[in-house]
């Protein structure tokens, strides 16, 4: 009997085989793990202090590229905008105030702002860990909460309700209030996180990053939870905020090439809107900033609707105030009121009407104080203050909050409440609830 | 968390392997040698390379060997005396079986054995793609094959997929451009997948090769539509060096390729070496192609609406002359094709090496096609239980092309774009020619100056290593290579039109891909059933790199990118896969089989959480007529042979993309910096392969003998997380991922009749009828989305659930009540023309603009509802005579060609308004009409002539006096005739060449050209 297995021969030449052809085999073996290689991996970004640094400047791009679509509703549902001949069908709605919920108009701002939050939750997580000195990570750190706080603190003031952050796996809506609160919160943050570090320790990250002209990012900050204080109703903060912005500052969003004013483009060259006719009409003689902002042309005088061109933004590389410095002193005015101060309310608003220079690109009006008896009631006060943020103001996406909040002092109504929830947010997200 | 790692699996495998090891046998045994001969049962003719294996029982882990080139075998044995069957079988031919009786004697004499072709070839030996060869009958499911003549007579088939058209039931083989060099696209029972790769899977002697079809300069359909080339890779191998194509049509076939086999699989296995004398074959053939189809142009001396359109000087109603240039754009195009292989071996070594030129003019002046290539086979036995071998190949092919299609460069897109009034004859005194007088190119310039080439350099590489340490264990180890580099130009000269500063681009891709296969076969028998066990592993990688470089303002002349303004972009795809399988198949008393297997394979495409994917198969045969009783009961009445099969498989469809499982950072620059900004794709960590689940069910049978037989299968394919990519909630904090959600289903049957007819000496007749019907549906898309366009931009191609992949979904005429069409404009002689439906007409039906919109609704489907072919072979004393017909049947064409023509006042219709057959404006400029696609639906169906030969082999002595010993003389002709009612050139072409979706569309498509073929063959 013979067993052919147990062989000697047999079975080595059987081992031979199998390990030799093993080893072959498992020569070539690979990780199934492979990485793009035509651009940096989100592993490698959260890696390396160069790339979140990059990742830094680009977020503020992300902001700024898409400044028009925070802006577009409410100077489109109000009476900052009208749409020219080529405009879209999407546009148009908005004037109209027959839009429709899968409209680009209507998921452009959320799109915008929940991609800005989630880069702005990877710089979050990623510069405490490669190694930045503490102004630089503080910096990084401040800048995505303040961008963050940004982009959605423009959704708080155009949908009723809204998730407060992003969520790939169904992000649930609250009611607006809600979310400006964490809004606040975001800013609120990013003044701390500012605050734990002295500020010449800042000014690699301010050459660098935010660049010279750029981004202030304290007075920014501040300039914000201003805004967003008084719109939530919490005036006295509201008051602090803005105090603690110098009047002379500015801040602002760069377009140097090859980038490009996103509103300039919208306006000026794709041709789609333009500043409507009664932001002039309605302008008290001898108030030259409807002519700060726009170009007036004859030829389209007499068109209701006409859209002018702008001037404010008239080049391709002109840049984009994150605030406007008098929209402190409006903001403390209007909190001063609520708080019952009319006459210090009543000299910040002359300041404001009487402004004939400034040290910075900023509108001017230039006119006559107000006497006492005309600014004596809250009423005047408010109606007044109104005026001057639809002014100095122009289509920086804060007029439709305006004429929501003090909609009591005015007969101007935007075409629509708010934006309806987009198409593909009640579609994609099990938690939309709509 | 990865459910395998690579090395656990190695270990598990090799124990795996060991442990088949185990089952011990005994025996008294005794080594005898069988000596025999084996012939060709119709002429007679030695056989080389027949299998030749000693059974006993079901055992089938018997000694065994093959037969030289003389058809000798020497069989050594040593077993238990008894009685034995040896068995004899060829790949691609029938069996036949000898009982022996070992007893004292140790040289055992078999004699002269022969082997028939029988018409059921149920006794077929396949390959199936996983280790050992099988004989059809024990395989459950089915597998197409056809053999290399076949394929190398197909008169005129530049590549192999041409050659097949025809010929196999339930492949759909579409040559969608008449121009040179492939642009063939291939459907295996119906398309499975929307964003994948729909053609199937390539192996070529076990190696799995890159065919991409995406095109790296767009020519037929613009390069922004992610369009597919019109040449294919499959035209880079001559099919004179093939020796038989097997066609894996489903997962039921396909599961052992795991995840890309969702498309069908094409075995090819090249020539090889026999034993034996020298054998020289040089082969060389002369070919002529030409078109008699031409468009229909206006010759109709007036001047229309188009003319003015393009010339506003020029006034309606007055005379001018018109041109019809297509008679110096088509041309009859003549190539040579030259063919030497030498092949031999001896005990120890077998070697095959071949040489392949050939250079094909197309039917378009400036085109034409040339390959040349080399290829050596060799294997050497280097002990009694290792055999290694190697297969190498070089190719180079080179094609020019013009564009075609939706390009306004197109040669027949610029006649129909341009009024007949244009000459575009050479301006002796510019020095130039004329600029088109509106959209399009000078069709003369183009053929002159411009240059569409691609070429194509490949390395097609193996060794193998085949180890039986056991006389009933194989191991065998592959490892393959297709290394090959596309370089393309589509130079667009300066001046080429008005203000046109020229434009160059000079794209290049480098496509590798390796894999690296060990396959251990063990048989055995268990309770008298035999066993035969496969485990086996596969790793893939694959790296495509892509650079294209561009340039504008080009100087006079200048063919690459130098000076001018140069544009360089480059991108980099690499995948890798790595699986096991084992199968197991059971022979239950030599009349039932049972297979199943598991596959197991993970990609780098596929998400970090759905890594690892698994693959079963299970197939079941069940000889009837081998049952006892068979012959005596009630059906041998009606039949002779019976079999009854089904098979279960699932298969993977890779996902459309590489690296949609992670996030990448894109550029975007602020103030004047660079920065970077997260991709707008969401990874999918749970982005899984294409699922498909196919069973088929059939029978083969016979009667009169096995002088008809019918096979018949019914399959249903249903492929389930199609990926698609969806648009994301915007909070989601992307824009849009790919995900796993939709389903498409394909059912249909395939019937192959063949008969005998005449089977007589001096004069035999065959016929093979070949029947598939198919029904795709798109059964699930995504939720809030119905319809899809594919490519989109005005064609009316869709995805729609309910509907077959692809409808033509477009803008409808507007009927009454009764579904008559709407005319408006009824002129003197009975001019109309229909209305384009509306939801609402301005300003009394609509209150808004945007209100009013075209209804678009099904109106055709580019899928047939059934194709036909119909092979007819004589033989007349030693001359052979082959036809084949061709069909289609119930697919939809959209003829774009007659929309542009009518629109462009190029057309005969557009002429005979000028001259007052219908009222003006009809069809010349008539933008209703043009944006009507229910107009231009036309009937595709079509039956083409597909092949004609006449062949006869000399052998007599004069033959000798050249060296030869036999001369083949034929005489073939491709694409004879057509017939069909489609009114455009070719009903078969597609603009949009191999895409998925987008099929059925003619646009100014080169017609696929007639070719005639006179070959000789000479052997040696």
């Amino acid at each position: 009997m013979t067993n052919r297995f147990l062989s000697t021969r047999l079975a080595s030449r059987a081992m031979r085989t199998a390990v030799f052809a093993a080893l072959a085999l498992g020569a070539g073996a690979c990780s199934l793990d492979l990485t793009d290689p035509n651009a940096p991996a989100e592993e490698e970004v959260l890696n390396s202090p160069q790339l979140v640094l990059t990742t830094a400047v680009g977020i503020q791009a992300q902001y700024a590229d898409n400044l028009h679509l925070f802006v577009r509703a409410p100077a489109l549902v109000t009476d900052e905008w009208s749409t020219k001949p080529l405009a879209l069908e999407a546009d148009r709605s908005l004037v109209t105030g027959n839009v429709d919920y899968s409209y680009g108009v209507v998921s452009g701002p959320f799109e915008a702002a929940y991609r800005l939050a989630r880069t702005a939750d990877v710089l979050i997580e990623a510069a405490p860990r490669v190694g930045l000195s503490s102004g630089t990570q503080a910096g990084t750190v401040a800048l995505a909460h303040t961008l963050k706080a940004m982009a959605i603190g423009h959704l708080t003031t155009q949908y009723r309700d809204l998730p407060a952050d992003y969520d790939p796996d169904g992000a649930v809506m609250l009611p607006r209030e809600q979310v400006r609160d964490t809004v606040i919160a975001l800013l609120e943050l990013a003044r701390a996180t500012l605050a734990n570090v002295p500020a010449d320790s800042l000014s690699q990250f301010n050459t660098t990053v935010l660049q010279t002209n750029g981004l202030n990012l304290p007075n920014t900050i501040n300039a914000m939870l201003a805004r967003y204080y008084l719109f939530d109703g919490q005036h006295q903060q509201a008051i602090d905020a803005a105090n603690r912005v110098p009047q002379n500052s500015l801040s602002q969003f760069l377009y140097p090439n090859p980038s490009f004013n996103p509103v300039w483009n919208y306006g000026l060259t794709l041709n789609y809107v333009g500043t409507r006719r009664e932001f002039f009409v309605e302008a008290r003689d001898g108030d030259t900033r409807p002519a700060y902002w726009a170009t007036r042309t004859s030829g389209l005088a007499g068109i209701p609707d006409s859209a002018f061109a702008f001037r404010r933004y008239g080049n391709r590389n002109d840049p984009f105030p994150a605030y406007l410095p008098d929209e402190m002193r409006l903001i403390r005015a209007e909190a001063l009121v609520r708080l019952g101060n009319l006459p210090a309310a009543r000299d910040l608003v002359n300041a404001v009407r009487t402004q004939c220079s400034s040290s910075v690109d900023e509108p001017l009006a230039c006119q006559p104080a107000l006497a006492v008896t005309a600014l004596d009631t809250e009423a005047e006060l408010m109606a007044e203050i109104l005026y001057q943020r639809r002014y100095e103001l122009y289509a920086q996406g804060v007029r439709w909050e305006d004429l929501r909040r003090l909609a009591a002092y005015t007969t101007e109504k935007a075409t629509i409440e708010f934006l309806p929830t987009p198409r593909d947010e009640c579609i994609r997200n099990p938690n939309a609830g709509c | 968390m990865r459910l395998f790692r690579p090395r656990r699996w190695l270990g598990a495998t090799i124990l795996t392997l060991l442990a088949a090891l185990a089952p011990a046998r005994a025996a008294a045994q005794q080594a005898y040698t069988l000596v025999g001969s084996v012939v060709d049962a119709t002429t007679g003719a030695p056989l080389a390379d027949v299998n030749v294996q000693l059974r006993q029982g079901t055992q089938n882990n018997g000694p065994r060997t093959v037969t030289d080139a003389t058809g000798r075998f020497t069989l050594r044995a040593t077993v238990a005396p008894g009685t034995y069957t040896l068995n004899f079988s060829q790949i691609g031919r029938g069996g036949a079986s000898r009982t022996v009786t070992l007893a004292g004697d140790a040289a055992v004499q078999v004699g002269r054995v022969q082997l028939a072709t029988t018409v059921l070839q149920l006794e077929e030996v396949v390959v199936t793609g996983t280790g050992a060869p099988v004989e059809r009958r024990e395989l459950g499911n089915t597998v197409a094959s056809v053999s290399g003549e076949a394929i190398s007579q197909a008169p005129g088939a530049q590549t192999v997929d041409q050659a097949l058209q025809g010929k196999v039931a339930g492949a759909l083989i579409t040559e969608n451009s008449g121009q040179p060099g492939g642009g063939v696209s291939i459907r295996l029972r119906g398309t499975n997948t929307i964003l994948g790769n729909a053609e199937p899977l390539i192996v070529i002697d076990g190696v799995i090769i890159n065919n991409t079809s995406e095109a790296l300069i767009g020519l037929g359909a613009n390069a922004t539509r992610g369009n597919a080339a019109l040449t294919n890779r499959l035209s880079d191998i001559p099919p004179g060096d093939i020796e038989r194509v097997e066609v894996l049509k489903g997962a039921a076939a396909a599961a052992l390729y795991g995840s890309r086999a969702n498309a069908g699989v094409i075995q090819i296995f090249t020539r090889r070496g026999r034993h034996g004398r020298p054998q020289v074959t040089f082969r060389t053939e002369m070919q002529a192609v030409n078109t008699n189809r031409r468009l229909d142009l206006n010759q109709v001396p007036v001047v229309n609406r188009g003319d003015v359109a393009a010339n506003p000087a020029l006034k309606l109603g007055e005379s001018i002359e018109r041109y019809d240039i297509q008679d110096q754009v088509f041309r009859t195009g003549y190539g040579t094709s030259n063919e030497l292989s030498i092949s031999g071996g001896n005990e120890g070594t077998s070697y095959y090496m071949s040489g392949q030129y050939s250079d094909e003019e197309g039917v378009l002046r400036a085109t034409d096609f040339s390959r040349m290539g080399g290829r050596a086979r060799l294997t050497q036995r280097v002990s009694d239980w290792l055999e290694v071998g190697t297969n190498i190949t070089y190719l180079r092919s080179r094609t020019n092309l013009v564009p075609e299609g939706e390009q306004t460069q197109g040669i027949l897109t610029s006649i129909i774009f341009t009024p007949t009034y244009f000459n575009p004859a050479f301006n002796a005194q510019t020095g130039a020619y004329p600029y088109n007088p509106i959209l399009g190119n000078n069709p003369f310039d183009i053929i002159e100056n411009w240059i569409a080439q691609t070429q194509v350099t490949r390395f097609l590489g193996n060794v193998q290593a085949t180890a039986t340490p056991l006389s009933n264990l194989t191991i065998t180890y592959l490892a393959g290579l297709d290394d090959g580099r596309q370089e393309d130009t589509y130079l667009q000269p300066r001046g080429a039109r008005l203000n046109f500063t020229g434009e160059i681009q000079n794209p290049i891709r480098q496509a590798r891909q390796l894999n690296s296969d060990l396959t251990a076969n063990y048989e055995s028998s268990v309770a008298g059933m035999g066993l035969t066990s496969t485990v086996g592993m596969r790793y893939t990688e694959e790296r495509i790199n892509t650079v294209r470089a561009a340039a504008s303002e080009l100087a006079p002349g200048q063919r690459t990118i130098t000076g001018a303004v140069q544009v360089a972009s480059q991108g980099i795809t690499e995948q890798r896969t790595l699986g096991g399988f084992i199968q197991e198949r059971l022979d239950i008393a030599d009349r039932v089989f049972l297979t199943g297997g598991l596959n197991l394979e993970g990609s780098s495409a596929f998400g970090a959480d759905a890594r690892w994917q698994m693959y079963p198969r299970i197939s079941g045969s069940w000889v009837v007529d081998e049952q006892p009783g068979f012959a005596t009961g009630p059906l041998s009445r009606a039949l002779t042979g019976l079999r009854l099969r089904a098979a279960y498989g699932e298969t993977g469809g890779p996902p459309p993309g590489a690296y949609l499982n992670q996030v990448t950072y894109v550029n975007v620059n602020y103030g004047g910096r660079p920065g970077l900004r997260p991709n707008l794709l969401e990874p999918n960590l749970g982005l899984r392969p294409e699922r498909q689940r196919e069973w088929e069910a059939g029978f083969d049978a016979s009667a009169l003998n096995d002088r008809v037989s019918l096979e018949f299968s019914y399959y249903d394919k249903v492929t389930r997380d199609v990926v698609l990519n969806l648009t994301l909630a915007p909070t989601s904090g992307f824009q849009s991922g790919f995900r796993n959600v939709g389903t498409i289903s394909n059912r249909g049957v395939e019937l192959s009749l063949n008969t005998q007819n005449v089977e007589r000496p001096g004069f035999s007749w065959n016929t093979r009828l070949l029947y598939a019907r198919n029904r795709n549906s798109v059964d699930q898309l995504y939720e809030g989305t119905d319809t899809l366009f594919f490519p989109g931009g005005g064609y009316p191609n869709a995805v729609i659930k309910g509907q077959p992949i692809g409808v033509f979904y477009g803008v409808t005429y507007q009927r009454d009540a009764q579904g008559n069409r709407m005319l408006t404009g009824v002129g003197p002689n009975g001019g109309a023309v229909p209305r384009r439906y509306r939801t609402c007409v301005r300003p009394a039906g609509c209150p808004a603009l945007a209100d009013s919109s075209f209804v678009q609704r099904i109106i055709g489907d580019p899928n047939p509802a059934f194709t036909a072919s119909l092979q007819n072979s004589f033989s007349i004393s030693g001359l052979e005579i082959g036809v084949l017909l061709d069909g289609r049947f119930g697919n939809d064409v959209m003829n774009f060609t007659r929309r542009s023509s009518d629109f462009f006042g190029s057309s005969p219709r557009a002429g005979g308004e000028a001259v007052g057959d219908t009222i003006v404006g009809t069809y010349a400029r008539n933008a209703e009409r043009n944006g009507l696609h229910e107009e231009y639906v036309e009937d595709g169906s079509f039956v083409k002539l597909r092949e004609v030969a006449l062949g006869y082999r000399f052998d007599a002595p004069w033959v000798r006096t050249v060296g030869a010993s036999e001369i083949g003389l034929r005489l073939a002709a491709r694409n004879l005739h057509t017939w069909t009612n489609y009114s455009g050139l070719d009903p078969e072409v597609n603009m949009f060449s191999a895409h998925t979706v987008a099929r059925g569309l003619d646009f100014a498509t080169t017609p696929i050209p007639r070719t005639f073929v006179l070959s000789l063959d000479f052997n040696f």
